[in-house]
């Protein structure tokens, strides 16, 4: 049986370090790692030690890592990872103290709505050290998605800064932990309606609400149809795919999670907001026994919490899981296509992260993040390998790349929905931003693949986030025309001494922004856009004009817009 | 399952042929009353030459996204119609008093009424511009309850399930590797008619969506104010800054996301003149549109480029736009007037603004939904269900009339499927087909379009003229 239930945080990441130590022989893990008995297998046949994990490391591949484990990379990041190396970045990283939301909120005041909370997002999101932490708690958002975009949440901006929260504190943590946190998260009761959900009550014929019941299955956990290992659709009999749960089990799962209310609620009808896990009611609560998917039984008479635990057990160790969030990982940080191989490894590490623990959502990030696909896909793969930039990414990897400090403290990308298609916790649906299984015809569906990204760039969209680039940059600086004090200025002194050589300032953002994946031909029309520009023109520091036709090119290409 | 157009007053079986063969005055004097648009539209159609100037079409898919209650957008209004109505639907039950009634129509003919949030649309029902298609769904072929119960083959995938039926209602053959969207194909089909055209037939104010999808086309998407601008292109080193850019889109791409990507910015450099040219030139629409509402100003938005489709030299088009919201699980009762009322202001400003500009009868609406929502209530709001009724607008439907089978609304009885999840009566291809059969698609096509269509007693329910 594996172990379902874990110590506290601290103890988790240091048996992740543990299997770090083990799996990639890191220097520095030292004796420290002793300390976690419950976590590691007792006494393991040490056998032949593993083989040192050897990670390309040039340049290029530390930029390429970067932008997969946080938010863009920077000069600062670079340099400390080509110190460490990318295994002890990891660790550096996973100890590093959780940047929170809701409290630089709460410290604006009462009158702070979505606006600040979108706009903590984004100071977090480029300012913040634990990146990593911040990177996948993002990544975490668009599977376990809340929004803004509904009636009551609309009003309630600490508490989705709140969510964020859990999401940030339960990225290196276990998933089992997370799916309970999420699942009894007042947010996430409110948004899919989970919250204040009541046993049928036959006179009138009303049933508990399906809405989480449904989604946690299908979009949290184990998708529609059975899966193979390697995270391809299972053929049953006839070669039709099986489905892994029926219209039967959505409505016994729905009177599982019956009786949730807000913590410490007065009376069950009563209108009190609390933030803490929401509390059982016996009272609502379908005690009745019911059956889950696969004819497990759940006895009758058990409390909410039981029922409750005994789901997400279920859910939790369903074979889908693995491979089902491993997907979602590695489409939202590397590739959008990637190999069975890459999902079935990610997915086996999920289902044991080397010491016996499943769900171990540290050791399945590292395994994203150091998966061979993802250092060599751009090399054996080079037609498909890789992403769409989202596009708040895209921006924030501008700021992070060139120092970004807004003068007022105020990011204010306040629009980002409509310029951007995106903003953080707004997407319409529970579906996230854009379906994971999007295709668009011409040649992303004749070639038989996805890209989620393409669903929010059409053609408004597009020319809006361009022209927001634009904006950012003939702005963003101390000594631009029509600046103002809540503008967010940018750093461009290396860039403006390269400037001179237009090649050289070239390579230079290469590297930085594109992980050196321009190719040449873009590179030779840039050098030669670059050189009929004067260095010394207008009123503008020289160079200046320069960094920013290059910047602005290479950001709004669609060479840039892909991550690879 | 027979399917015929029955219209208003529970009539019978309207022959559509030998209407328009024989002369529509002396049927007027006949046994039937004929609401006057349906009068209007068949003298139109009789006297209207084929081709020409005027020979434009247009169809405006307004997608509710989250799977609209429409069992409570029209609602049975007296007698036991009514309490059954009212017992299945428990606490989720309007007042008979408040419903806006328009008379007994449809099969059976039945006493009926429009939410109270529907006034304009109510009122273009009585004037005849606008349909009920009642109880339509995602359905492989005809089912019963036994064949749910016999859980028989085929059943539609994945049924209740948001993104699985919405793919259903939009693409054709949804659960083949065929399949795309039925809007898309229906514009290739018809693509001799648009040959010259300056502008893609598919345009969306919704953005993606898989109806516009084609097996090469893509729709173009605009926003509220038509097309938008590049900026820092225009002049100086903004001209070079642009040759550039178009240098970059123009290479060779190894990569094929990057390819993707470069479309899209040169259809959106390439289009958006097109647009922003034409619709310099659109006249001033003095229909009162909702103001600060997306879905009027998209609305608004096609009213405006539909009036302009000579310049653009476009003879078929497909509009498509998209209104959020209607997963009422929860907040019902609160929501779903605020929902109603946002449709009703914004459709009913939209067929004004067609009248005023005399494209009432080249311009068809019609509403749709991943599903209907069960009759049932969980207390707070409703569930996803199945069937549901859809709307048809415009100077080309036979309006004033309800088409297909009323559901019985009755909890555990023939039509439900479970907890009030009814059982189309009406395949969502079939009033896909009568749509697309409007628009000029051939009976021959319409068959390969949708292969399942051949199950069904008839490919055109006949709400359109």
């Amino acid at each position: 049986m594996q172990r379902l239930r874990h110590g506290n945080l601290n103890e988790r990441i240091w048996a992740g370090l543990a299997v770090l130590c083990l799996s990639s022989g890191l220097l520095g893990c030292g004796a420290g790692t002793a300390i976690t008995p419950n976590d590691v297998p007792p006494e393991q046949d040490p056998g032949d030690p593993p083989a040192p994990l050897v990670l390309p490391a040039q340049s290029e591949d530390r930029m390429r890592f970067l932008t997969r484990a946080t938010f863009g990379p920077n000069e600062h990041d670079f340099t400390r990872l080509g110190q460490i190396g990318y295994q002890s970045w990891f660790v550096e990283q996973l100890l590093l103290p959780a940047s929170l939301h809701r409290p630089l909120l709460e410290a604006q005041g009462q009158g702070a709505g979505q606006f600040q909370r979108q706009d903590v997002w984004w100071k977090l999101s480029v300012t913040a050290p634990d990146q990593l932490r911040q990177r996948m708690a993002f990544a975490l958002s668009e599977l376990f998605v809340v929004s803004q975009h509904d009636k009551i949440l609309l009003h309630e901006a600490v508490a989705l800064a709140d969510y964020y929260d859990l999401l940030v504190q339960g990225s290196f943590g276990n998933f089992r932990d997370l799916l309970e946190g999420v699942t009894r998260s007042p947010v996430m009761g409110v948004y899919l309606s989970m919250f204040k959900n009541e046993k049928a009550d036959l006179e009138s014929a009303e049933h508990p609400d399906e809405n989480f019941a449904r989604e946690i299955m299908q979009l949290f956990t184990i998708g529609l149809v059975q899966l193979t290992p390697s995270g391809q659709v299972a053929s049953g009999p006839g070669g039709v795919p099986i489905a892994t749960y029926s219209q039967h089990d959505i409505e016994e799962m729905a009177r599982i999670f019956t009786g949730w209310n807000f913590a410490g609620a007065a009376s069950w009808d009563s209108p009190q907001v609390s933030l803490g896990p929401m509390q059982n009611w016996s009272e609502y609560h379908d005690q009745a026994a019911k059956t889950l998917p696969g004819g497990v039984f759940v006895p009758a008479g058990q409390t909410g919490q039981q029922d409750l635990d005994q789901a997400l057990d279920l859910l939790f160790l369903h074979p889908n899981v693995g491979p089902f969030f491993a997907r979602h990982l590695i489409t939202r940080l590397v590739t959008s296509n990637p190999t069975a191989d890459y999902v079935q490894r990610v997915a086996a590490v999920f289902a044991d992260n080397g010491a016996g623990v499943r769900g171990d959502l540290a050791a399945v990030l590292w395994a994203v993040l150091s998966d061979q696909q993802a250092f060599t896909g751009h090399i054996t793969d080079p037609e498909d390998f890789g992403k769409l930039r989202e596009p708040m990414l895209r921006i924030t990897a501008l700021w992070r790349a060139f120092g970004g400090v807004p003068q007022n403290g105020k990011y204010q990308l306040w629009e980002s929905e409509n310029t951007l298609g995106q903003a953080p916790l707004s997407s319409q649906t529970v579906f996230n931003f854009f379906r994971a299984d999007y295709s668009h015809p011409g040649v992303v569906q004749d070639s038989g693949l996805v890209a989620p990204e393409l669903e929010i760039s059409d053609e408004v969209r597009i020319v809006l986030g361009t022209n927001l680039i634009r904006t950012l940059l003939v702005k963003g600086y101390p000594e631009a025309p029509f600046t103002s004090s809540e503008d967010v200025w940018m750093d461009f002194s290396d860039e403006r001494a390269l400037a001179a050589e237009p090649a050289e300032l070239i390579d230079h953002l290469d590297l930085l922004l594109m992980g050196g994946s321009m190719p040449a031909a873009m590179r030779s029309l840039l050098i030669d856009h670059l050189e009929t520009i004067p260095m010394n023109f207008g009123d503008l520091p020289d160079g200046t004009q320069r960094v920013l036709d290059a910047v602005q090119l290479i950001l709004i290409s669609p060479q840039g817009a892909v991550q690879v | 399952m027979s399917f015929q157009a029955e219209f208003a007053r529970g009539g019978p079986h309207f022959d559509r042929r030998r209407m328009l063969l024989g002369s529509a005055g002396a049927l007027l004097g006949g046994v039937f009353a004929w609401p006057d648009r349906l009068v209007r539209s068949v003298q139109a159609a009789s006297l209207a030459p084929l081709g020409g100037a005027s020979d434009y079409k247009a169809l405006v898919c307004v997608f509710l996204v989250g799977g609209n209650d429409s069992y409570n957008m029209i609602v049975p209004s007296s007698g036991s119609a009514y309490d059954s109505y009212a017992a299945a639907r428990s606490n989720l039950a309007l007042p008979k008093a408040q419903l806006l009634p328009v008379g007994a129509v449809g099969t059976p003919a039945q006493e009926m009424g429009f939410h109270p949030a529907l006034p304009k649309l109510r009122q273009r029902f009585l004037s005849g511009d606008l349909a009920v298609l009642a109880n339509v769904g995602t359905l492989n072929a005809p089912t019963t309850k036994a064949d749910v119960l016999a859980k028989v083959p085929h059943l539609p995938a994945h049924l209740y399930s948001h993104v699985d039926q919405s793919r259903f209602w939009q693409a054709t053959q949804a659960e083949s590797l065929e399949a795309r969207g039925w809007g898309g194909k229906l514009i290739e089909q018809l693509a001799a008619l648009n040959v010259g055209s300056q502008l893609p037939a598919a345009i969306s104010l919704g953005g993606a969506n898989i109806w516009q999808m084609g097996v090469q086309t893509t729709p173009y998407a605009i926003g509220p104010t038509g097309s938008v601008a590049y900026q820092g292109f225009e002049s100086g080193m903004g001209l070079a800054r642009r040759e550039v850019f178009d240098q970059l889109l123009a290479l060779q791409h190894e990569r094929r996301l990057v390819e993707a990507f470069a479309v899209q910015h040169q259809r959106a450099t390439e289009f958006g003149e097109v647009v922003s040219e034409a619709l310099s030139t659109a006249p001033q629409i003095s229909a009162a549109f909702p103001a600060n509402d997306d879905l009027a100003d998209a609305l608004k938005a096609i009213a405006r480029l539909a009036a302009v489709h000579d310049q653009t030299g476009v003879a078929r088009q497909v509009f498509y736009v998209r209104v959020d919201g209607f997963d009422t699980h929860t907040g019902h009762l609160a929501a779903q007037p605020e929902l109603f009322a946002q449709l009703d202001n914004a459709l009913g400003a939209f067929q004004d603004a067609l009248d005023e500009l005399g494209l009432a009868n080249d311009v068809t609406t019609f509403t749709a939904s991943e599903f209907g929502r069960s009759l049932s209530s969980n207390g707070k709001g409703c569930d996803h269900g199945w069937g549901g009724h859809q709307l048809v607008m415009g100077g080309a439907v036979a309006g004033g009339a309800a088409y297909g089978a009323w559901p019985e609304m009755v909890l555990d009885g023939p039509q439900d499927s479970g907890y009030g999840r009814l059982i189309p009566t009406t395949a969502a291809d079939q009033m896909a087909a009568s749509l697309a059969g409007w628009m000029g698609v051939s009976p021959g096509a319409l068959g390969q379009m949708f292969p399942n269509l051949a199950q069904f007693s008839s490919s055109d329910l006949g709400f359109l003229i």
